[in-house]
C-alpha cells in the first residue's frame, strides 16, 4: 500500500504544479491584455492584419497594437482601424484627407459621388492600394488608431489555427499539426526528464541506504 | 525555493518550443502567401459603339472586360465620372443585371454602358466589385450577402474615345 500512497501523493503533487502553471500562464496574459486594455482605452487593443492593403507599413500577419485617441488627434496620415455601418469587417487604413465643416484638404474629388453630410468625413486608402477605399469613414465608425507597434507574422499564425479564409491553403491545417507536434513534443521531453530524474533519485537513495 | 538552472531550462523548454513554432508557422504562411499571391482587378478589353441616344454628347456602348487577378470578381455598379460637375452616373447595370454577374479567373464579359457622356474625349469609369474566395460558384443569395457585409474594391478606368485605347 506504501508504494501506492507514494506514487498517488506524487501524482497529486504534479497535477497541482501543473494547475499553478496553467493558472500562472492565464493569469499573466489575462493581467497583460487587460493592463493594454486600461493603458490604450480600447476594448480590443490587439488586431491581426490579414491583408497586405498596408504594406510596407504593416504586412499581411501582422498584429499590431491599437489605441483609442480623442478625434481632434486624429489627422492626415493616421493609421486608423475603421468598421462601416452595415459591415462586420474591420480595415486597417490611412487617412489620406479630412473633410470638416470649415474646410477640406482634400486635393482631388477621389470619389465624386460620396458627399459628406455630416463632417468630418475621412477618405482613406491602403499605402498598397492603388485607390482610396470607395466610401468616407464617419468619426463613430473609427475604432483605434495604430501605435505604431506590430508583431510580425504572429497574426497569421492565429489565422491559420482559428482555419481563417485569410490563411494560405495549405497553412491552417500545417498550423494545427505543428500545435500538436510541439505540445505533445514539450509532454515527451518532460517525462522523459522526469524518468530520467525519478531513476537517478531511486540510485541516489538506494547508495544512501548502502552506503551507512 | 531555490531554482536550479536545469529546472529553469526545463520549464522554459515547452513555451520556448511553441513560441518558435509560432513564429515559424507565420513566417512560412506569410512566405507562402508572398509566392503565390492573390488579387483582385479586371481589365477593359475593348469598347465599341451601339447607338446613340437622340443627343450628340450621350451615346449607348458596349464594354468587354476580362478577369485578369486570381480571384472570382462579382460585378457591381459601373459609373462615369463628370469632371465638370463631378458627378459620377451610373451607366451599367449593378451586380444583379449582369450575366454573368460574376467573372472567374481569366473569364470575361461584355455588358452595355446606357447613356454615356461623350463630351470629353476620355471618359473615367469606376468598375465595382467583389471578391469571391470559395471553390463554390456564388449563389444570388450569396452576393446579396456579399455586397451587405463586405467591401467593394473599385477599378478605374480611362477609355479615350479617339485613339480608342484603355488606361487603368
Amino acid at each position: 500500500m506504501q508504494p501506492n500512497l507514494k506514487t498517488g501523493r506524487f501524482h497529486r503533487k504534479k497535477l497541482f504544479r501543473l494547475l499553478v502553471v496553467l493558472a500562472g500562464v492565464l493569469g499573466s496574459s489575462s493581467v497583460v491584455y487587460f493592463g493594454l486594455v486600461i493603458v490604450l482605452g480600447t476594448g480590443e487593443p490587439i488586431v491581426i492584419v490579414a491583408s497586405n492593403s498596408m504594406e510596407p507599413a504593416i504586412d499581411a500577419g501582422d498584429l499590431i497594437t491599437v489605441q483609442r485617441v480623442a478625434s481632434s488627434q486624429i489627422s492626415v496620415g493616421s493609421v486608423i482601424v475603421y468598421q462601416k455601418s452595415l459591415s462586420n469587417i474591420r480595415v486597417v487604413h490611412r487617412i489620406i484627407c479630412i473633410v470638416t465643416r470649415s474646410s477640406a484638404n482634400c486635393q482631388n474629388p477621389w470619389y465624386p459621388y460620396l458627399a459628406c453630410f455630416t463632417p468630418p468625413c475621412y477618405y482613406t486608402k491602403g499605402d498598397n492600394d492603388f485607390a482610396p477605399d470607395p466610401w468616407l469613414v464617419l468619426s463613430d465608425e473609427i475604432l483605434a488608431v495604430w501605435t505604431g507597434f506590430r508583431a510580425p507574422y504572429l497574426g497569421m499564425t492565429i489565422l491559420c489555427l482559428r482555419q481563417d479564409l485569410a490563411c494560405p491553403s495549405p497553412w491552417a491545417i500545417v498550423s494545427v499539426i505543428a500545435l500538436g507536434t510541439v505540445v505533445l513534443s514539450a509532454i515527451a521531453i518532460d517525462l522523459r526528464i522526469s524518468r530520467t530524474r525519478g531513476k537517478s533519485g531511486q540510485s541516489e537513495t538506494r547508495d544512501d541506504v548502502i552506503e551507512p | 525555493m531555490k531554482i536550479s538552472a536545469f529546472e529553469l531550462i526545463r520549464a522554459a523548454t515547452g513555451p520556448l518550443m511553441i513560441l518558435i513554432m509560432l513564429f515559424a508557422v507565420g513566417y512560412g504562411a506569410v512566405m507562402w502567401e508572398r509566392s503565390h499571391q492573390e488579387y483582385l482587378t479586371v481589365k477593359a478589353t475593348s469598347m465599341r459603339f451601339v447607338s446613340g441616344q437622340g443627343v450628340p454628347t450621350s451615346s449607348n456602348w458596349n464594354m468587354s472586360i476580362v478577369n485578369n487577378g486570381t480571384l472570382t470578381f462579382i460585378l457591381g455598379l459601373v459609373c462615369q465620372r463628370t469632371p465638370r460637375t463631378n458627378d459620377c452616373n451610373t451607366v451599367a447595370p449593378s451586380f444583379s443585371g449582369y450575366n454573368p454577374y460574376y467573372l472567374k479567373h481569366g473569364q470575361s464579359t461584355w455588358f452595355m454602358l446606357a447613356n454615356v457622356n461623350t463630351t470629353l474625349p476620355v471618359w473615367e469609369l469606376h468598375l465595382q466589385g467583389w471578391a469571391w474566395t470559395s471553390n463554390q460558384a456564388p449563389s444570388s443569395q450569396d452576393i446579396v450577402n456579399v455586397e451587405s457585409v463586405s467591401i467593394p474594391t473599385t477599378e478605374w478606368i480611362y477609355y479615350n474615345s479617339t485613339g480608342n485605347t484603355f488606361g487603368q
